[in-house]
Parts: C-alpha cells; structure tokens; sequence
C-alpha cells in the first residue's frame, strides 16, 4: 500500500518521504495538489494521503474532498503548519 | 357806514357781495379793477338777523396764500427734519444692534474647535456677555452665551471625535501587524518545520552522502526564501520616507527591464515600452519607483509564463505606457496573461497575500509597491478579469504635489 505525500515545502516534502519510506512504506510524492489528484485518477496503489494544509493553487481540503470522491477509503494525515488542531480538523 | 380803509372808502364794495336774506353769512370772490387788480375775498356776516346791519370783511387772497404758504413751508420742514432725525437716529439704533450680532457671527466663524474650546479672551463672545452675569441684559448678550455654550459643546465633541479616530487608527495599525505577525508566522511555520526534520534526520545518519547534499539544497533555498520574506517584511515595516526628486521615467523603464530581463525571457516577451513626451519626467524617487515597477513586471512575466506554460499557443504581450493626465501622470502595465479573480482583485495589496506557486512569491512585492506608490502621494489601480490578463496603472502627481494626503508608517 502506497502512502501519496503532498507538501509545497521541499525540505519537509523529501524528509517526511525518507522518513515514511525508513518506515518501510512506498512513498510518491508531489509539490502540489493538481498533480497528486491526476497520480490518484491513474493509479489505484495508494492506501494513505499524507498532505500540508496549506498550499497555493489548492488548498488541502479541496484536494482530499476530490481525492475521497476517486476513492472513499483513503486513509488521511494531514501535516499543518497552523499551531491549533481547530484548523485542521 | 363804518369802515377800516386808510383812505376813502369804496362804496361800490357794499353791493359786491350782498348778503341774501336768511343766510348766515355768504363769501364772494371780488376783483378790484381800479387798482391793484388782486382778488379779495369779502365776508359778509349779518348782526342780530340783518336788522342791525352788515359786517364786511375783506382779505386779499395773495395775502392769504402767502400765510397758507408759509405755514405749508414750516409744516413741509418740520416733517423733513423729523424724518431725517429718525433716519440717523435709527441708523444709530440698528447699528448698536447688528454690531455685536456681526461680531458675533465673526466670532462663531472664528471659532476653532481643534484649539483649547474656550474662545480667546478678546473674542465677542465673551465680550458681549462680559464678566459678571448682571450685565447680561439684551437679546444679543443672551445670543452670544448661548454661542459660547454651544461652541464648548461642539469643542468638546469635537475633541472626542479625534481621539475615537486616534484609537481608530491605532487599532487599525494594531490589526495590521497582526495580520503581517500571522502571516509571517505560516510562512515560516512550514520550512521551519522542514529545516528541523531534515537536522533530525542527518544528525541521525551524518555519513549518507546522497542525502545531505539533496537536504543541504533543500536547506539552502527555505533559508533563501526564508531570508526573502523577513526582507521584504522590513522594507514594508520601514517607513518609506521617499526623496522626492525629477526622475526621468523612460530611462528609469529601460533600467528596470534591465533588471527583469530573466523574467522577461522566461515569458518568452518582449515588451513595448511608450512614454509619451509629455510624461517625461515623474516626480519621486527613483529607487522606490524602480522597485514598484519591478515587482508589477515581474507579476506580470509570471503571469505570461504561466498562460504560456499552459497554451503553447499563446502569444504574450506586454505593454508599458506612460501619459498625461492632468496633474498626474499615469504609467500603465498590461499584459494579456492569466488575469486576476475577482475574489483575489481586493485582496491583492494586502501582504502576504499571494496566488502563485510556492517559492516563487512571498506575497509582499504589491504590498510594499502599494505603499511606495501611496507615499508618494499616488495610487496604484488595478483592473483585470480572470484570462483576460492584467492591467497595473500607476498614478503618480506630475509635479511633488500629492494627489492623496501620503500615509506615513511609524
């Protein structure tokens, strides 16, 4: 099972993938949304979206409320920079 | 007969005007051919029935004209001279009156509520009612109390009304920083976030070769753009006091696309650049305006590589023109590239605020061009529609009058 891993931040992005990947899990991941939900429509490997809250051109909400649609069971983890859980759940 | 005449008597006066029976008396107008030819009135008035006789009385009509006339002449002079006395005196009258109701009404115009609220000690506002409360008598002295009152009222709300704007303006101030503090806080939030994860993980291997040199180049461009927003928040915070001078505008243009020609290269454009001779010259300083236009070109290249990157089609333009208007010269930038939302159009100016890819953008650069166009006491106006590009026109005064009262940031 494939963990799909969004975040515009580089440093964070390939370490939070090292990371995962030491976990021993497959790790894809994306600087931003649109290209993430294009791998989602292609691909059906991915069990778990590991995402950043916010980002530029989509937000994190939009990009799970589209990639529940491709498929309901998705495991999600968001990873935000905002100091509060309110936010981000 | 008995008669007053100096001389002979006429006998032919008695039968001029002869008294007719049972009348009390008759006037008959007679005319003295024979001498002086002036007409006389005779008066003839029976006594004791006409049994007695007759009384006739004679006078010269001249005569009587002349004393008719006179007393006509006094009454004429008397009345002239009453209507002139009451002219003058009512002349003094109103003049008592409207004098202090004018220096009155100069007094409430002189009024100024930004000073102390009393009236300066000279001021018929005070004068007119004086020290002690006796002497408030007229109707003006109770005018110009109740002015006095009143122009106590008003200072006083006056004075209120500007320290509720002060507070306005403080908190106004106060609700900027926190929006620029919570900003700043989710944008250095994440590559914070990154930086120690990565010192985490290469404390925990230190010899992975492949590693450090991916994270070391990671590392280095969050501290980049890191570094880029603390700048850009300091030249916001700073105020921008500008050295207004004569700046030539075209050259000024040339120099700025010098400094974006990467940009402009990205964006596969040339641009057209026109400054009309009458918007030669600009008043401000030169420095600051070349950061403004580099930030809206810049904006704009990106936008243009972004419709490009999208539509291989896509031809990109890019004007620059500058004109007159007025007192103000305006110099526009308009490309046709993506264009700005309508939702994203009020926000623009506001710091932090960005649309573009991360990394790319801190989402200070129209702010602080905002602010430097307004200290120079312009504008900057904004028109756009989402894919139908852009269009950035920057109002600056012709002359260093400004246009707008320049805010300062302290």
């Amino acid at each position: 099972m494939k963990v799909l891993l969004v975040d515009d931040e580089d440093t964070l992005r390939i370490s939070l993938a090292d990371d995962i990947r030491e976990a021993g899990h497959d790790v894809i991941d994306f600087p931003a949304a649109p290209p993430a939900l294009d791998y989602l429509r292609g691909y059906g490997d991915v069990g778990v979206i590991v995402t950043d809250w916010k980002m530029p051109e989509m937000d994190g909400m939009s990009f799970l409320r589209q990639a529940k649609q491709l498929d309901p069971d998705l495991l999600i983890i968001l990873v935000t920079a905002y100091g509060t859980v309110q936010t981000a759940v | 007969v008995a008669h007053t005449f100096s001389g002979g008597f006429p006998i032919g006066l008695v039968n001029a005007n002869p008294l007719e029976r049972n009348r009390d008396y008759t006037i008959r107008r007679i005319v003295d051919t024979s001498k002086s030819r002036k007409p006389a009135r005779d008066i003839a008035v029976p006594i004791a029935g006409g049994y007695v006789g007759v009384v006739h009385v004679g006078l010269r009509e001249d005569l009587v004209l002349a004393g008719v006339r006179q007393v006509q002449q006094a009454v004429a002079m008397m009345v002239g001279a009453f209507v002139l006395f009451g002219l003058v005196a009512s002349y003094f009258f109103s003049k008592s009156v409207t004098k202090p109701l004018e220096e009155l009404s100069e007094a409430v115009r002189e009024v100024n509520l930004s000073g102390l609220g009393a009236p300066p000690a000279d001021s018929p506002l005070n004068l007119a009612v004086g020290a002690s409360p006796l002497q408030v008598e007229t109707e003006v002295d109770r005018l110009a109390l109740e002015f006095q009152r009143m122009v106590h009222r008003l200072a006083a709300a006056y004075h209120q009304l500007q320290e509720t704007h002060q507070q306005l303006v403080a908190a106004e101030k106060l609700s900027a920083i926190g929006t620029i503090a919570a900003g700043m806080a989710h944008e250095m939030n994440n590559p914070l976030a990154g930086l120690q994860n990565c010192v985490r993980r290469i404390r925990r291997d230190p010899h992975n070769q492949h590693q450090l040199v991916r994270y070391l180049t990671a590392m280095e461009e969050s501290a980049d753009r890191m570094q880029r927003v603390v700048r850009g928040l300091l030249d916001l915070s700073r105020p921008h006091r500008p050295e207004i001078v004569e700046v030539q505008l075209e050259p000024l243009l040339e120099r700025v696309l010098l400094v974006v020609g990467h940009k402009l290269s990205e964006a596969e454009v040339s641009p057209n650049l026109e400054v009309k001779p009458d918007a030669a010259v600009v008043w401000g300083d030169s420095q600051q305006l070349e950061q403004v236009f580099q930030n809206i070109i810049a904006n704009a290249c990106d936008s243009l590589r972004e419709s490009r990157e999208r539509d291989p089609g896509f031809w990109p333009q890019l004007d620059i023109t500058a004109e007159r208007q007025g007192q103000r010269i305006e110099i526009e930038i308009a490309d046709n590239g993506a264009g700005i939302s309508a939702e994203s159009l009020p926000r623009l100016f506001e710091p932090f605020f960005s649309t573009k890819a991360p990394g790319s953008g801190t989402g200070l650069g129209l702010s602080i061009a905002h602010d430097i166009v307004r200290s120079h006491g312009g504008d900057i106006v904004v028109s756009s529609k989402l894919g139908r590009g852009a269009s950035f026109r920057i109002v600056l005064p012709r002359r260093g009058r400004p246009l707008l009262e320049p805010h300062r940031e302290s």
